[in-house]
């Protein structure tokens, strides 16, 4: 401040300045009273009206006093803004135009198939593939049918790659090497379907005439039990992840690929679902697919009773392709679609098959209700000790100093006696 | 080498270099540059190796099925369980392992050396992973050809080292231990 008033007022305030005997404290003792200076001294960098030839000094001229190189850092932060948002911008319209490409391709299969396709809400005569997906972020697309026999409604979602980030890729792909809990992003198409297993009449909501109707078909219930075919690359991965695959035997079949494999329970239920579509439609798709599952068990392990009542799903999954060419992944995703029909039709086995099918799903009720007892039991005791314990003190609360001494002693006793009663007993 | 087990062998080559990194002198700044590219080298080495192995196993791509029970972590209540994959993804498996340590490894010591300064480990670091990484058993069989039997066998032994008795068990793979394991329905249990 001192220095600024002694340019503005020129040097002469600084000769007069008188030097106090505190020398620290010269300057603001003596700058706040500037001997006062004659105008003309000062005029020229005041701008007085006479001096009107040189309005603009470096003082008002911004493009003088700064130069664009000062704007480094800006310049850097938006030019990488303008590469996010080119990034994000065209990310976000390949994962659609992905998502479009399947939905072109399977849209007419869900046509065929269901009577209600997509979140609409009415049924339409024509869909159009534009429609059907909800997008629910930048990289997950879902859609839905419902309406067609044997079938509660199926749920299809895609997860594709975080196009819009390459940056989160790349991370995401680099940790999926380094550890294993971290999967690598990839595109994937996954599809479940909610078979009525007999419960029509609790699913659908009643309709005059519907009622006739349903009487006709009732035969939609099948026996419960976990089958798959999975890639082998990642049955690993799935016996380690899901409950249900868990309590399956693994068994190469010839009728399948090499790299296809059985996950059953019963060989007799391997014969029955593999049928010839099936395998020539997994064979098309190739190495893109993932797993078939049909299983009434829970995908996490029950720790409670009610988590293991039995729930039909058909899970299917497979990696979209990269060209976006689906001739060699729809009619697995037919088959996929009308396999209901087959398990409702040829589902059902022999008492003997079911009976090793069901012994596993009792045994684990069996364990489930004895660790829930074992919980009770350790609470029961809990609470008796809890009770033994503030009768005691209540009753020594109770007594006078005398008779406390002698409770005292008595128990110490008590305690004494049980202890060497349990050396004994050990040695 | 010498009908040595791989451990004394190491043991033997770690006291030798130590004797010998006494005598080099680092404090010259261009014996310290040739460690250091000692160091590169051999570990430029080792990643092409993998590289090799895991270009090798993707070639064969032997989608046989390998059931094996891994034995449980030692101290915990668990019951062994039941591991199904194939070779090909139980190579890649190994060979991530292997280059995993690799890499954490070479963390290690671009720490120890440009942090701590020390200089010494650099030899013995360009020496026993790569011994190691020769002698490992993917090495044995993708790049030198040995079949896949005995020893080489998967799964895979885990090498009997000096603390052998302190580590777990071997995985099984007879038909007995599998079939007792393959249904115990130990899949989707939810950890706290």
């Amino acid at each position: 401040m001192a220095n600024f008033l002694k340019n503005f007022v020129g040097t002469k305030s600084s000769e007069t300045a008188v030097p106090s005997a505190d020398s620290d404290f010269a300057d603001f003792a003596d700058a706040p009273s500037p001997t006062p200076v004659a105008f003309d001294s000062a005029g020229a960098t005041l701008g007085s009206p006479g001096a009107t030839a040189t309005p603009f000094t470096k003082w008002y001229n911004v493009h003088e006093r700064h130069s664009l190189s000062e704007f480094k850092a800006e310049g850097a932060i938006l030019l990488a803004m303008v590469l996010v948002f080119t990034l994000h911008f065209f990310g976000t319209r390949l994962n659609k135009a992905k998502a479009k490409a399947w939905a072109k391709a399977h849209t007419p299969i869900l046509a065929s198939e269901f009577s209600l396709v997509g979140f609409g809400g009415v049924p339409q005569s024509d869909v159009s593939p534009d429609s059907i997906f909800k997008q629910k972020s930048l990289f997950e697309f879902s859609t839905y049918a419902t309406g067609r026999q044997n079938v509660a409604f199926t749920d299809v979602k895609l997860t594709l790659k975080k196009r819009f980030n390459p940056l989160m890729t790349f991370v995401e792909t680099a940790s999926g090497f380094f550890f294993e809990s971290f999967a690598v992003p990839q595109d994937i198409a996954e599809a479940i379907t909610y078979p009525f297993d007999g419960r029509e009449a609790a699913i659908v909501p009643a309709m005059p005439g519907a009622a006739e109707l349903r009487t006709k078909d009732t035969k939609s219930t099948y026996d419960g039990f976990v089958w798959a075919i999975v890639n082998k690359e990642n049955m690993k991965k799935l016996r380690e992840d899901r409950y249900d695959l868990s309590i399956t035997f693994t068994k190469d079949t010839t009728k399948l690929p090499n790299y296809l494999t059985v996950m059953s329970e019963s060989a007799e239920i391997t014969d029955t679902l593999l049928t010839n579509d099936l395998i020539t439609a997994v064979q098309k798709a190739g190495d893109l697919f993932e797993y078939l599952i049909i299983s009434d068990q829970p995908i996490d392990k029950p720790t409670k009773i009610d988590e293991t009542t039995p729930r039909k799903r058909m899970y299917l999954k497979y990696r979209l392709p990269s060209d976006n060419n689906y001739d060699m992944l729809s009619p697995l995703f037919n088959v996929f679609l009308r396999f209901p029909d087959h398990l409702a039709a040829s589902a059902h086995f022999r008492a003997e098959v079911l009976r090793k099918v069901r012994s596993v799903r009792d045994e684990l009720v069996k364990t489930i209700q004895k660790n829930d007892e074992e919980n009770k039991a350790e609470e029961r005791a809990l609470e008796r000790d809890k009770a033994r314990k503030a009768k005691r003190d209540a009753e020594l609360s109770s007594m006078d100093a005398k008779t406390q001494k002698k409770f005292l002693e008595k128990e110490r006793e008590k305690q004494m006696r049980k202890q060497s009663k349990r050396q004994t007993m050990r040695a | 080498m010498f009908g040595l087990s791989p451990q004394i062998e190491n043991l033997v080559i770690i006291l030798g270099t130590m004797q010998i990194a006494k005598k080099i002198p680092f404090d010259d700044p261009n014996v310290l540059n040739m460690c250091r590219a000692l160091y590169i080298v051999s570990n430029l080495i080792i990643a092409g190796l993998y590289l090799y192995v895991q270009m090798k196993i993707n070639k064969n791509k032997d989608m046989t099925t390998l059931k094996y029970v891994e034995p449980a972590p030692m101290g915990s209540a668990e019951e062994p369980k039941l591991v199904t994959t194939t070779i090909h993804a139980y190579d890649s498996a190994q060979v991530k392992t292997s280059f995993r340590s690799q890499m954490m490894g070479v963390a290690m010591m671009a720490g120890m050396h440009l942090y701590m300064k020390y200089t010494n480990p650099l030899i013995i670091q360009s020496i026993i992973p790569l011994k190691t990484a020769l002698e490992s058993n993917l090495v044995k069989i993708h790049v030198l050809g040995h079949p896949a039997s005995g020893d080489l066998k998967r799964p895979f032994k885990a090498a009997a080292g000096l603390m052998g008795g302190l580590q777990q068990g071997t995985p099984q793979s007879d038909k007995k231990a599998v079939e007792a394991a393959e249904r115990a329905g130990r899949g989707g249990a939810k950890e706290e």
